[in-house]
């Protein structure tokens, strides 16, 4: 059979198509667009290069391929021959500390730009240094406090223990504070800072949330003060102290003005209650808010009779230039009333240091720097407590705390025996 | 592999071509046998002066067939040698680029030396959520299709040894996954790691550092910067896929042909790769390089000191426009070298020194090539390039069959023959058992190739630098082998990131 009846065959057995069909009718389908060509897949390798590159003239022609040694392994082996070893490091932003043991590159400090690009997951910007004495922990917290200062940083050492700042303070030409007995220099840890300017003008929202935040760090002191004479200071005493605090300043009757608290004026406060103290305290009789916060007022007491008397309990003298490069507040004419006299003063200093640097200004970078920080911790939870409430707020007030203690369990010694 | 307390030692390896009897390959013994035939013929002939005389003949062909000299036959040395002085006599070895002849037409062209001389780059289809372009690479010498990623990696050193355990299995895990989708051909990575030229750290305190602030602390900072930038060091890492035609060239149809289609098959590969290095193997980040992303590496590749005006150029162009940051790969390579030494290559300003790594027969830890990455002194540039490449389980399946019939073939012969069955062969022989148990077990079959090497400014000793990573290689635990002759190939694949310089399998695809 020939294939020219085949394909007739095949076209009568196809029938008329629906084209055919309408066109019997006097219509025309629109023609079908022929599906676009495909394009033919030319091979790519269009050049011929041999095994050992190009022949020529200052071709570069390899006259031999390289004879690695190939090994062969199942895939679980992989590990022996691992290259990733060293890893990039930090970015280069901050201070320049030294050389990175582990990448070789310089290593430099950035704890704010670190939390702001969140690099290596870091989420506050705070630094804690351990170390076993002598082992250079404050030496590198001067180094980076210096070397932060080319950019912009401010320092703030609350509490130099053993006067180590203060070559570095002379150095740029300024003279550290003195706190201690027989010295003008006072320091009111129940100081406003800069939270108490202006409150006059305040809108009414803000001066309460500033009323809740300036009695918020009180409270936490007192916590930490109490807590270091081994007094429990529980929600009843938080009361009384509130409202104590609370009428001192005359936020309770709703004065435009608040006053300067210190803590004498709140121990004798509670030593001679007022009618309405022992009512809105929600005690029976005065006798009874008497014997009920005895031991409180025995633990504030201390403070203002004790070996810390005339330091920590009148309006505060001490005038801190915040322009400064650095500020240093020195506790080394505290050490001969022991390490108990230091942390207490160390906490008194953190509050207010805490209070002076909680209104920052927006690109007012700042470091407070907490050293000797285990004599603090020593005092009780409540001390620990306090510090961690300076450490958790950094985030926002664009600060860094830097806190050197010997050991991380400084914080747990002292939250399992007390 | 078990969850112990200590470092885990890698070390069930064996050599890629495992002798076939008494460590020769079967074609040793051919050749063996055919030198000696002639001594046999004549002694059949019962010329026995003949034969005797032939005998010391024979066993010199035979010492020069089966007796390797630093990793290769005499005969292989021979041809090597010939080679390389007839490249240096017909004038081919030397190197000059077209930019430096000021014969180069288009900038997009790669101009590269030796092995690397069929690369072709081209700018894919836009990937990814930012649409980027990643350069896509034809080796026109292999007919192979490769992507380079930029990648960075926190490195093991504080990692517990859990977590070191974790990334390896990472690591097992991505070959794996590539010896079972049968596409890629190599893995390779690159580590670098190169004096550091502050160029980063320059523009950031050009943005930061405070007019106002103490002169003392500027001092400081100052004087800081200066020493440190000559002490320190900084790391690059480079991971290289590289896909045979052959293999894509279907899929490659089916995505639209040309090197779009290609690259769309690619970006397949490169998203799972991409997956699985920041997934397990714990990168932090995996940047596909664009054309003068790979430019930059290839130049810094070959000229480490160019790293400082690139990086300064790159990071200046965000702030002025008018700054030309982008390298063209036509001047991506070297400008000019010279024959390669025996023992050495040099490149523009520098000089390199490179080993092949032999792997220890005790095993090895994690993190052991550590010393041949830490520079000596400053200003010493050091790379590491691990080949990876992953056997299909088919193919795998058969290669190890093989070795499991010769290892338990040359057993049998050793225990007729009256042989004393060693500690060594027992060693072998449980090394080839092992292979087949894991393989069966679902781990992939890898070839593995490490070349090292070093890089000084040609003012310096490069004798002197080569022994040092000779030395940090050999501290490390392993064995260094220089790659005697063959320096410029070697070159090539210790420290340009192409994925270039794998001996081939015979019979790959």
């Amino acid at each position: 059979m020939s294939s020219r009846r085949i394909g007739r065959q095949r076209q009568s057995t196809r029938g008329r198509g629906v084209a055919h069909l309408v066109s019997d009718f006097g219509h025309e389908l629109p023609p079908l667009l022929s599906p676009p060509a495909r394009p033919a897949d030319v091979d790519p390798f269009d050049t011929l290069v041999g095994r050992r590159g190009r022949t020529g003239q200052a071709a570069g022609w390899a006259a031999v391929p390289a004879p690695l040694a190939v090994y062969r392994m199942t895939s679980e082996q992989v590990g022996g021959v691992w290259p990733l070893i060293a890893g990039d490091g930090l970015p280069p932003g901050g201070a320049l500390l030294g050389i990175d043991y582990l990448s070789g590159g310089a290593f430099s400090a950035d704890p704010i730009g670190w939390t702001l690009s969140s690099v290596a997951g870091v989420t506050n910007p705070n630094m804690i240094f351990f170390g076993a004495p002598g082992r250079g922990k404050s030496g590198t917290v001067k180094m980076f406090a210096l070397r932060q200062m080319a950019y912009g940083y401010r320092t703030l050492v609350l509490g130099d223990v053993k006067d180590e700042y203060e070559p570095l303070c002379r150095a740029l030409q300024v003279r550290p504070h003195a706190v201690g007995h027989g010295l003008p220099a006072r320091i009111n840890p129940l100081d406003f800072g800069p939270l108490g300017n202006d409150w006059t003008r305040l809108p009414r929202a803000e001066a309460r949330r500033r009323a809740a935040m300036v009695f918020s760090r009180w409270l936490l002191l007192i916590r930490g003060l109490v807590g270091s004479q081994h007094v429990p200071f529980g929600p009843t005493a938080e009361t009384a102290v509130g409202q104590v605090l609370r009428d001192l300043t005359g936020y309770a009757d709703g004065a435009d003005r608040m006053r300067e608290v210190t803590i004498p004026q709140l121990w004798q406060a509670l030593r001679a209650p007022s009618d309405e103290l022992v009512d809105a305290c929600r005690y029976a009789t005065r006798q009874h808010f008497l014997d009920e916060t005895r031991p409180l007022r025995d633990a504030l007491g201390a403070l203002v009779t004790g070996h810390l008397a005339g330091l920590f309990d009148a309006p505060t003298t001490v005038s801190v230039d915040w322009r400064a490069p650095i500020q240093s507040l020195s506790l080394s004419r505290l050490d001969p009333l022991g390490d108990e006299a230091v942390g207490v003063a160390l906490t008194c200093l953190n509050s207010w240091g805490r209070a002076m640097t909680q209104l920052a200004e927006p690109g007012d970078l700042r470091i407070v720097i907490r050293d000797e920080c285990w004599k603090q911790m020593r005092l009780g939870t409540d001390a620990v407590k306090s510090l961690d409430a300076d450490l958790r707020l950094s985030r926002n007030d664009g600060c860094i705390q830097v806190v050197i203690a010997h050991k991380p369990s400084d914080m747990w010694d002292c939250c399992t025996s007390r | 592999m078990t969850g112990s307390a200590g470092p885990v030692r890698y070390g069930s390896w064996s050599k890629d071509k495992p002798g076939w009897f008494g460590g020769l390959s079967a074609r040793a013994w051919i050749g063996v046998a055919l030198a000696g035939l002639p001594m046999l013929l004549a002694a059949g002939a019962n010329r026995w002066l003949l034969a005797l005389a032939w005998a010391p003949a024979w066993a010199v062909l035979a010492v020069l067939l089966a007796v390797p000299v630093r990793g290769r036959s005499t005969f292989r040395w021979a041809l090597d040698s010939l080679l390389r002085g007839v490249g240096g006599a017909l004038g081919w070895t030397d190197w000059q680029s077209r930019a430096a002849a000021g014969t180069a037409a288009d900038l997009d062209d790669a101009d590269l030396p030796g092995v690397l001389s069929g690369i072709r780059t081209h700018d894919g289809p836009p990937f990814g959520p930012l649409l980027a372009r990643p350069a896509v690479i034809a080796d026109h010498r292999e007919r192979t299709w490769a992507v380079v990623a930029r990648i960075a990696h926190p490195g093991i050193g504080m990692s517990e040894t859990t977590a070191r355990t974790r990334m390896g299995i990472g690591l097992a895990e991505l070959l794996e996954g590539a010896a079972t989708t049968e596409l890629v051909s190599v893995v390779a990575l690159q580590v670098r790691t190169l004096p550091d030229d502050g160029a980063e750290r320059a523009a950031w305190q050009q943005t930061h550092l405070r007019p106002e602030a103490p002169p003392l602390a500027r001092a400081v900072t100052a004087e800081l910067a200066a020493v440190m930038t000559q002490a320190g060091v900084r790391h690059e890492a480079f991971v290289t896929v590289v896909v045979p035609e052959r293999r894509i060239h279907r899929q490659a149809r089916e995505a639209g042909g040309g090197v779009d289609g290609r690259a769309r098959v690619l970006y397949g590969v490169m998203s799972e790769i991409e997956a699985r290095l920041v997934g397990p193997v714990g990168c932090t980040s995996v940047t596909w390089l664009d054309s003068p992303g790979l430019a930059s590496a290839i130049r810094t590749g070959f000229a480490p000191g160019d790293r400082a005006g690139l990086a300064t150029a790159e990071l200046a162009v965000s702030t002025d426009s008018r700054i030309a940051a982008v390298l063209p790969m036509a001047a991506a390579g070297p400008t000019a070298a010279p024959p390669p030494e025996r023992r050495h290559y040099v490149h523009d300003a520098w000089h390199s020194a490179t080993c092949t790594v032999l792997l220890p027969d005790k095993g090895a830890v994690m993190g052991a090539l550590a010393p041949v990455l830490t520079p000596t002194t400053a200003g010493e540039r050091r790379c590491a390039t691990v080949f990876f490449e992953p056997i299909s389980s088919t193919r795998a399946d058969r290669m190890v069959g093989n070795e499991s019939m010769s290892s338990e073939l040359a057993t049998e012969i050793r225990r007729r023959g009256g042989f004393r069955d060693r500690a060594a062969h027992r060693r072998d022989a449980a090394r080839v058992e092992g292979q087949d148990v894991r393989l069966a077990q679902g781990n992939a079959l890898v070839r593995v190739a490490v070349a090292v090497s070093v890089t000084v400014p040609t003012s310096w000793s490069i004798t002197d630098y080569g022994r040092r990573l000779e030395a940090s290689v050999t501290g490390s635990g392993f064995k260094p082998l220089r790659l005697d002759l063959a320096q410029d190939s070697a070159f090539a694949a210790a420290c340009i990131p192409l994925g270039i310089g794998l001996p081939r399998r015979r019979g790959a695809q």
